[in-house]
This record gives structure tokens, sequence and C-alpha cells, in this order.
């Protein structure tokens, strides 16, 4: 078929398309009716679905912080968390889904803070699953304020002239990190997290 | 001129194995003279007239249409020819003149020759008052109009009618009648099948007549009534064709 002839018939078929009704309504009057419907329909059950997720209090285990009393004690109680015996086979609970999120805190961790020494926490959790983003996200607040707590107790005890201050906070904050991220099972390489005083 | 040389046309079926549609039908149609194909249904007559038109390829034979084969040089036999038959459709959603148009620029014709054949073709038909109408808002008889207006539109010199008036009232009817004679008065080559004995009294030159895809008699109404020894030619169609005659429905 010529290129003439593919012209004149794709022109007659446009014409044709544009003067059937039904045609026109499934190219443009449902599209306007249908997408918004469904994003707000989706919108919807996505925002009900987080929001039972937020009010589930989610299982929690954890790993060391035997020698930590405070931080064990103060994890015990972040509201909405149930701390759960820790199991062997905790890496395939959290894989399998049934907890949401393993925190483990190195040895030392109080002592070694206390003296000045960098401590990484790691948070186990599964990537992309809801409830697990929400438990890691209790973690890690408690874990930022326990930080925050330690870093204002420094400042509190440490000298008090404005400008000696201002001295020695230039030598320590750089040794003060970002809190924890988080090592995903979900992924196959598990990335640590770390928390720095 | 038409010219079919051994026609034939042989279908599979998963039931009744080969069938043969059309077998070995040879016959000339000359310019200004109308050929009529007479047969029940199921004779084959729209097996022929669409291997004419190059709508259906022949199993063997072939046919010659201006000049040109039917499998050599469809497309040229197809530019030479206009098909009308009752059973064509239309694209519902296009005026009158847009489907004449359409088949005109699909045909060649440039732009100024196009306007000049549908104003004259839409005037001689007296098609005027509907030609910006929906074709799905036509009437029966305005519908003929307009499949006859798209045969017409290109000026082919070989007309193949396939009963044209099939379930048309008797004014529509007259009018593709009319329009039959008026091809043959233009010097068109007509060849037309119909089981309407009148029709063929009528209007046609020679006589085919076609049973069991096999064309068993032919020549003029006289020479027809002479070799069969009867006036009427619905006499002489039943002499002709019981000895062969399977209904439709038995096929």
């Amino acid at each position: 078929m010529s290129a003439r002839n593919i012209g004149i018939v794709y022109r007659k078929e446009l014409t044709e398309a544009l003067r059937d009704r039904r045609t026109l309504i499934t190219m443009f009057v449902l599209p306007l009716i249908i997408f918004p419907l469904l994003s707000v329909g989706f919108g919807a059950m996505i925002a009900v679905l987080i929001g039972k997720a937020k009010e589930e209090s989610p299982k929690v285990m954890i790993i060391g912080g035997e020698d930590s009393p405070n931080v064990l004690a103060g994890l015990k109680k972040v509201p909405k968390i149930q701390v759960v015996p820790l199991e062997a086979n905790w890496k395939d609970a959290v894989v399998n889904k049934q907890v949401p999120v393993v925190v483990e805190i190195p040895e030392g961790f109080e002592r070694n803070l206390a003296n000045q020494k960098e401590q990484t926490v790691l948070i186990h959790d599964y990537e992309g699953d809801l409830k697990s983003e929400i438990a890691k996200n209790k973690i890690e607040k408690y874990f930022n304020d326990y930080r925050d707590s330690v870093v204002k107790d420094r400042l509190a005890a440490f000298p008090s002239a404005s400008s000696s201050r201002s001295r020695s906070s230039r030598t320590m904050l750089p040794r003060l990190r970002s809190p924890a991220v988080r090592s995903s099972l979900a992924a196959s390489s598990p990335t640590s997290s770390y928390f720095c005083a | 001129m038409i010219e079919a040389r051994g026609l034939s046309k042989r279908f599979q079926d998963k039931k009744r194995g080969e069938i043969r549609a059309v077998d070995n039908v040879s016959f000339t149609c000359q310019p200004g003279k109308i050929y009529g194909l007479l047969g029940a249904n199921g004779a084959g007559k729209t097996t022929t007239l669409r291997m004419l038109a190059t709508i259906l390829e022949p199993t063997d034979g072939t046919a010659i249409v201006c000049g040109h084969d039917v499998i050599e040089q469809p497309e040229k036999v197809r530019a030479n020819v206009g098909f009308l038959s009752t059973a064509t459709a239309l694209y519902p959603r296009l005026t009158a003149q847009e489907l004449v148009e359409y088949f005109g620029r699909l045909n060649g014709l440039d732009e100024a020759t196009l306007k000049k054949r549908v104003d004259n073709i839409f005037n001689r038909l007296d098609m005027d008052g509907f030609r910006d109408r929906r074709c799905d808002k036509l009437s029966t008889g305005m519908k003929q109009k307009t499949s006859i207006a798209r045969t017409l539109v290109h000026d082919p010199p070989v007309m193949i009618f396939d009963e044209p008036t099939n379930g048309l009232d008797v004014m529509t009817a007259r009018t593709i009648t009319a329009f039959i004679h008026e091809c043959r008065n233009n010097g068109k080559t007509v060849i037309f099948s119909t089981h309407i004995m009148s029709e063929v009294e009528k209007l046609c030159d020679t006589i085919g007549i076609i049973q069991s895809g096999k064309l068993l008699s032919e020549g003029t109404l006289a020479q027809l009534r002479d070799q069969h020894h009867e006036q009427d030619l619905e006499d002489i169609f039943v002499k002709v064709v019981a000895p062969h005659y399977v209904s439709a429905e038995a096929n």
C-alpha cells in the first residue's frame, strides 16, 4: 500500500473514531472519572493500612545489651513496641515477617559510650515491609533521642565559658555522626547502621 | 471486456470435504453488453463474480478483465472494476459524500477530478439531499444509491453487480435497473447476477444459467428459447437446472 493510501485510510479511520460516541467516552470521559476515583480510593486504602500498622505494637528482639541496663530499660519503655525474647533463628523470623525488627547492641555499649568511644547499633529490618519500617522508625527515634540526651549531658558538664565551650564543641562535634540507618535482611547484603557518641 | 477461462474455485470443508463452488466456468462479456448470470441460491454466482473482482483467487483457470489477468495483475483489474452488491456495507459514521470521496481517493483520483465526479454522480443519482448525512442515518434506498456512487466514482469500464436488487423495494430496484441500463448505454461491460427472471429478461443481452458451480446453458433469450423449446424464462431455467439442483440448505 502506498504512503498516500495509508494517509487516506488513516484520515478516514480518525474521522470515524472521533464521531463514535463510545470511542470518545472510552478515550476521554472514562479516564477523567476513573483515574481520580482510583487515586482517591488507593490513597484512602493505603492511609487506612498505614494507620492500622501504626496502631499495632510490633515485636522487637534485642541482641546483647545485658551490660547496658539503662539502654535496655529505655528500649523496653518505648511506646507501642513489644520486646520479645531472642530466638536463635532471629534472621528467619525477620525474613518471614514474624518479627519486624531485631536490634543489636554491641558489648560494653554504655561503658564505651562513657569513654567516648564510637559505638554502632544495628537495626535489622525487612526493607519494603510497612510494619518493619514503622518499628524501625520507632527504634531509630529512641536511639536518636538517647544520643541527643548524651550530647546534652556532656555539653552541660563541660566548663561554662562560652568561648572555651565553642572551641571544645568544635573538637567534639566531628565525632558525632548521624544516627542509625538499618541493616535490611530483605536485601542480599545487609548494611550496618551506627550510633555514635 | 471480461473473459472467464475455465474459472474454478474449490473450498475445503472439515465435514463435507472438498466443495467445488465454481467448476470450469468460461464465458465472454463484451463492452456495451450486459451478461446475466442466472442461478439459484448457492449456485456459484457470487463466487464467480468475486473471482472476477479479485476478491477471491481462482483455484484453477483465470479471467481477463480489460486486458488484465485477475491472478497476475489484480491491482490493475481492481482499478478497472466497479463492484456492487446489496451485501456491501458502508462506513456508518462517514457521510455519503465522504464515503464516495474516500473511495475516489483510494482509486487515485486527484482532488479537482474527484470534486467534479462527485458533483456529477450526486446530481445524476439525485443524492444532493443527503450528501452530508451519515450513512447510518440513510434509508435502504439512499444506502444503495451511495453504494452505486461509490462504485462509479472512478468511472470503471467494467461493472459487476451481485444480486443488486436483492431485498430492495420496487422503487429502489428500479433505480438500480435504470442505472444498469445507463452503464450499458455508456459502453461499459456489465455482468449481473440474479435469480429474478424478470430482471434478466429486461436487462440482459446474454444469459448464463449456472448451477452447482457449472455453467449449464448460455445464449441470448431468443437462443435459449430455441435451444430448450420453451418461451418462459422460468420454464427454461427449471428445465436446465432441475437435473443438477441441490438446495442450498442441503449444500
